[in-house]
C-alpha cells in the first residue's frame, strides 16, 4: 500500500532518481571492457548509490 | 385712656354747689380733669353713649334718678369705667351693698378729700385690670401660637415621618432585589471593607468556599483563608484602590471539597461622596475549565510545533546523512564526464550527472527550510540586476520549455535595468522555482510571460504568468506551505512541493516575498518582489579561470589529504591523478594527518573539517603552529557553507575553502593555483594571506 504523506513521496522521489542514477551505472558499467580504467569510478558511483538507497529505506523502517 | 393726661370725668349732680366743691376738691389736688356734669337721667345716658370717661362720679340721689340706676346704667353702656358714689346720704351698709354690686368706691360728701384719692385709685385699678387682662389676653394668644405651632410641627413630623418610612420602605425594597440578584448570581460576589474585613459575600461565596456569611462577614481573609491566598488578594485589593477604578486579576481559590479552581476577579473600590474609596467590592468568575480548555489547546499546539519539529530535524538528519554518498556519486560523475567515452556512454553519463544533481536539489531543499525554519541560512545579500538574472534564468529553463512546447517571453521594461538586492545564487534558485513550475503546470502549447512592476516606493516584483488552469481561492493559502502539492494524485509532475515553501522562505530571509495571483481556466501569476538597490551593482570579478581536467605534467609536489571518507579519498585520488607529477599522501584523522604533515613535509595539505578525532580547526591551527609547517598552504573541504565559518577559517590561515559537494574544476584550478605559488616562494617564506 503506497503511503501518500508528504515526505512519504519525498523519499519516493529520492529513491526514483537513485534508481536512475544506479540504473544508468549499471547500464554502462556492462558497456564496458573489463580493463576499462572508469570502471573503479562506476562502481564508486554504484556502491554510493546502493549506500543512499540503504539509508533511506533505513528511514523507511524507522518512520 | 391718658397715661398723664387729663381725666375725663362725668359727673352726676344736680346740685351745682356739689358740683363745683367736686371739681374745686378735684382741682386742689392738682388733678387736671374735665367734668362733664350731668343731671338728669337722659343726659347721663347720652352722654355715657357719646363718650368715654375715665370715671364717672355719682350723686346716689337725684330726684328722678337714684343712685342704683345710675349705677346699673353705667354698668350696662360702660363696664370698665370706675363708678364711684359721691354722696352724703348714703349709709355705710347700702354704700357696701353698692360695691358689692360693682360700684368702684364711694366717697361722703363731708369727707371730699378723700375723692382725689379714690379717683386715682380707682383709676390705677382700672389700669392694672387692663395690663392683667392684655397681658393675658397676650398669653392665651401666644399659648394659642404655640398650640398652632405644635400642631404644624407635628403634622411636619409626620409627613416626614411617612416619607422616612416610605424611603426605608423603598431601601429595603431595593436591597432585597439586590440581595435577590446577588445571590442569585453565578459570580462569586463580596465586599470588605478598607481594613479588610468582609462587609458582605453572596450566596456563590458561601457555596463555592464552603463557607457561611456568618462566619465571614466581620472577618478578615487571614481569618479564613491560608495566609498564602489571603497576601494575595489582600495585594489585589490594595492595587485595585490605588488605581481608584475596576482592575482584573486572576486569582486562585480553594473550594469546598479541596479542588483548586482559578477566577477572573474584578475589583473595584466602591467611593463615597467625598470621592475617597471606603470599600472594596470583587466580583469573581470561575474560569478554570476555560484555563484547562486554553492549557489544552496551547499544548496542543506545543505538541504540534513539536512534532513538526522533529519531522523536520528528523529530515534534515536524513538529508545530511544522504550528503556523503551523494557527493561520491556527483564526485565521479565528474570525472567520468571528463573521458573520452562512446556517444551513448556520454550519454548514460548525463544521466547519471543529471539524476545527482535532481537527488541533491531534493535534500537541499529539505535543508535549506530546515535552516530557514532555524534561521540559520546564510546568505550573501549583493545588488544583482535583474534583467541579467532573469535572462540566466530563463536560458536554464528553456531546455524544459521546448520539451513541453512552451513559449517563453520577457515583457520589455525600463525596471528590468534595475538591481534588487539578494543573494545571487538564492534568487536564481527562486526564479527557476517559479519558471520551472510556470512551465510544468501549464497547458499544451501554453505561454510563460516574465514581466516587472514597482511595488511600493522601494520594491521591485518579478511578475511570472502562466497560461494554466488556475488555482482555486481554498488552495491558495495552502500553496505555500511545506510538502502540500497540489494535484498531487498525478505524479507526474516531478517535484517535492517544498518548491514554493523555500522561496517564499528565501524572499523573506532576503527582505522580500513571493505571492501568487490566480484565475481559474485563465491562469497564475508567481510573483517575486524584493528591495531595490540604491546602487548599480558593481563588476563582477572575473570569472574563475577554467582549468583542465586533462592529464598534465607540471612541478613535482605532494599533497597530503586529511579525510576519514574513502569515497571523497578515491575521489580526490582520481582528481590528482590528473596531474601526473603530483603525489597524494593520505591520513584518516587529524593526529595521523598532523604527524604525516611532520615527518613528509608536504607541499599542500587538502584538510577535511569532518575527522573523527580532532576538529578540523583544530588541525588547521597545530599545523599553523608548528614552524616547519608554517608556510604550507591549508586547503579546507567541508560540506557546511556558512559564510562566518569559511571566514573564520580563512583568517586562521586557511589557503582556501572548498565546499562539497566538491566541484572538479574548481578543486583542481585551487590546487594549480596554490602549487604554483608554492613552487615560486620558498618554504621558509611569509604566509600566503587568503
Amino acid at each position: 500500500m503506497t503511503d501518500h504523506t508528504p515526505d512519504a513521496r519525498w523519499r519516493h522521489d529520492l529513491k526514483n532518481q537513485l534508481g536512475i542514477v544506479l540504473g544508468f551505472s549499471e547500464l554502462l558499467l556492462e558497456d564496458l571492457d573489463k580493463e576499462s580504467p572508469i570502471r573503479a569510478d562506476l562502481e564508486e558511483i554504484l556502491k554510493a548509490g546502493r549506500r543512499a538507497m540503504a539509508l533511506i529505506d533505513g528511514f523507511d523502517d524507522r518512520v | 385712656m391718658p397715661d398723664s393726661g387729663v381725666l375725663r370725668i362725668l359727673h352726676l349732680e344736680d346740685d351745682p354747689h356739689d358740683r363745683d366743691l367736686v371739681s374745686a376738691t378735684l382741682r386742689q389736688e392738682g388733678l387736671s380733669c374735665s367734668v362733664i356734669a350731668v343731671a338728669s337721667r337722659v343726659d347721663f345716658e347720652t352722654a355715657l353713649r357719646r363718650d368715654a370717661f375715665d370715671v364717672i362720679l355719682a350723686d346716689d340721689r337725684l330726684p328722678s334718678f337714684d343712685g342704683l340706676g345710675a349705677q346699673t346704667l353705667a354698668c350696662q353702656m360702660a363696664p370698665a369705667t370706675p363708678f364711684i358714689f359721691v354722696s352724703g346720704t348714703l349709709g355705710e351698709d347700702i354704700a357696701v351693698e353698692r360695691i358689692k354690686n360693682g360700684a368702684t368706691d364711694y366717697v361722703l360728701k363731708q369727707r371730699l378729700g378723700r375723692l382725689p384719692g379714690a379717683i386715682t385709685r380707682a383709676i390705677a385699678e382700672v389700669r392694672m385690670k387692663h395690663e392683667h387682662a392684655r397681658a393675658e389676653a397676650e398669653v392665651r394668644r401666644l399659648a394659642a401660637d404655640l398650640e398652632t405651632r405644635v400642631l404644624e410641627r407635628t403634622a411636619q413630623l409626620a409627613t416626614a415621618n411617612r416619607a422616612l418610612e416610605e424611603r426605608e420602605q423603598a431601601l429595603r425594597h431595593s436591597e432585597e432585589r439586590l440581595s435577590a440578584i446577588l445571590d442569585h448570581s453565578p459570580a462569586v460576589i463580596c465586599m470588605k471593607d478598607l481594613d479588610g474585613r468582609y462587609v458582605f459575600v453572596n450566596r456563590q461565596f458561601e457555596r463555592n468556599l464552603g463557607m457561611n456569611r456568618g462566619t465571614v462577614v466581620g472577618a478578615t481573609d487571614h481569618d479564613v483563608f491560608p495566609p498564602r491566598l489571603a497576601d494575595m488578594y489582600r495585594t489585589n485589593d490594595a492595587e485595585a484602590i490605588k488605581q481608584r477604578h475596576a482592575v482584573h486579576f486572576e486569582e486562585p481559590a480553594l473550594h469546598d471539597g479541596g479542588g483548586v479552581h482559578v477566577y477572573d476577579s474584578a475589583k473595584f473600590p466602591l467611593l463615597g461622596l467625598d470621592g475617597q474609596p471606603y470599600a472594596i467590592c470583587t466580583i469573581s468568575t470561575d474560569i478554570t475549565e476555560r484555563k484547562h480548555a486554553e492549557d489544552e489547546i496551547k499544548s496542543a499546539r506545543l505538541e504540534a510545533e513539536r512534532a513538526n519539529r522533529a519531522k523536520s530535524d528528523f529530515l534534515s538528519r536524513m538529508s545530511h546523512d544522504l550528503r556523503t554518498p551523494l557527493n561520491a556519486v556527483l564526485g565521479f560523475a565528474q570525472l567520468l564526464s571528463a573521458e573520452t567515452l562512446s556517444d551513448d556512454q556520454m550519454d548514460c553519463v548525463r544521466q547519471i550527472r543529471r539524476g545527482g544533481e535532481h537527488l541533491l536539489d531534493l535534500i537541499n531543499e529539505v535543508l535549506d527550510i530546515a535552516r530557514i525554519e532555524a534561521g540559520q541560512l546564510s546568505l550573501s545579500p549583493e545588488p544583482v540586476e535583474v534583467r541579467e538574472i532573469v535572462g540566466h534564468a530563463i536560458a536554464l529553463v528553456s531546455p524544459l520549455a521546448r520539451q513541453r512546447r512552451i513559449t517563453l517571453t520577457t515583457h520589455e521594461s525600463p525596471l528590468a535595468a534595475l538591481s534588487v538586492v539578494a543573494d545571487r545564487q538564492r534568487l536564481n534558485q527562486i526564479l527557476l522555482n517559479l519558471l520551472s513550475n510556470a512551465v510544468k503546470y501549464n497547458r499544451e502549447g501554453g505561454q510563460v510571460s516574465v514581466g516587472f512592476e514597482r511595488a511600493g516606493d522601494h520594491s521591485l516584483r518579478i511578475n511570472v504568468t502562466d497560461t494554466g488552469s488556475g488555482i482555486p481561492p481554498q488552495k491558495l493559502r495552502l500553496l505555500f506551505r511545506p510538502f502540500e502539492r497540489l494535484g498531487a494524485e498525478s505524479t507526474a509532475i516531478e517535484g517535492t512541493g517544498l518548491g514554493l515553501t523555500l522561496s517564499r522562505g528565501l524572499a523573506e530571509a532576503m527582505g522580500g516575498n513571493v505571492g501568487v495571483v490566480s484565475r481559474i481556466d485563465v491562469g497564475s501569476t508567481f510573483w517575486v518582489e524584493l528591495r531595490i538597490a540604491s546602487e548599480r551593482a558593481v563588476d563582477q570579478a572575473a570569472p574563475l579561470e577554467l582549468p583542465t581536467l586533462e592529464y598534465q605534467e607540471g612541478q613535482p609536489a605532494t599533497v597530503l589529504y586529511i579525510e576519514d571518507n574513502i569515497a571523497n579519498l578515491r575521489l580526490v585520488e582520481r582528481v590528482i591523478g590528473r596531474r601526473r607529477s603530483v603525489t597524494l599522501i593520505t591520513a584518516p584523522d587529524g593526529r595521523q594527518g598532523l604527524s604525516r604533515a611532520l615527518t613528509e613535509r608536504p607541499d599542500l595539505v587538502l584538510l577535511d573539517l569532518h575527522l573523527p578525532d580532532l576538529s578540523g580547526e583544530e588541525v588547521l591551527r597545530q599545523l599553523r603552529a608548528e614552524p616547519t609547517l608554517r608556510g604550507t598552504p591549508v586547503i579546507v573541504l567541508s560540506a557546511d557553507a556558512t559564510p562566518g565559518q569559511v571566514k573564520r577559517l580563512l583568517a586562521s590561515g586557511a589557503e582556501a575553502y572548498l565546499t562539497k559537494p566538491l566541484n572538479i574544476q574548481e578543486v583542481l584550478a585551487v590546487l594549480d593555483r596554490t602549487l604554483r605559488t608554492t613552487a615560486r616562494t620558498p618554504p621558509s617564506g611569509p604566509e600566503t594571506t587568503p
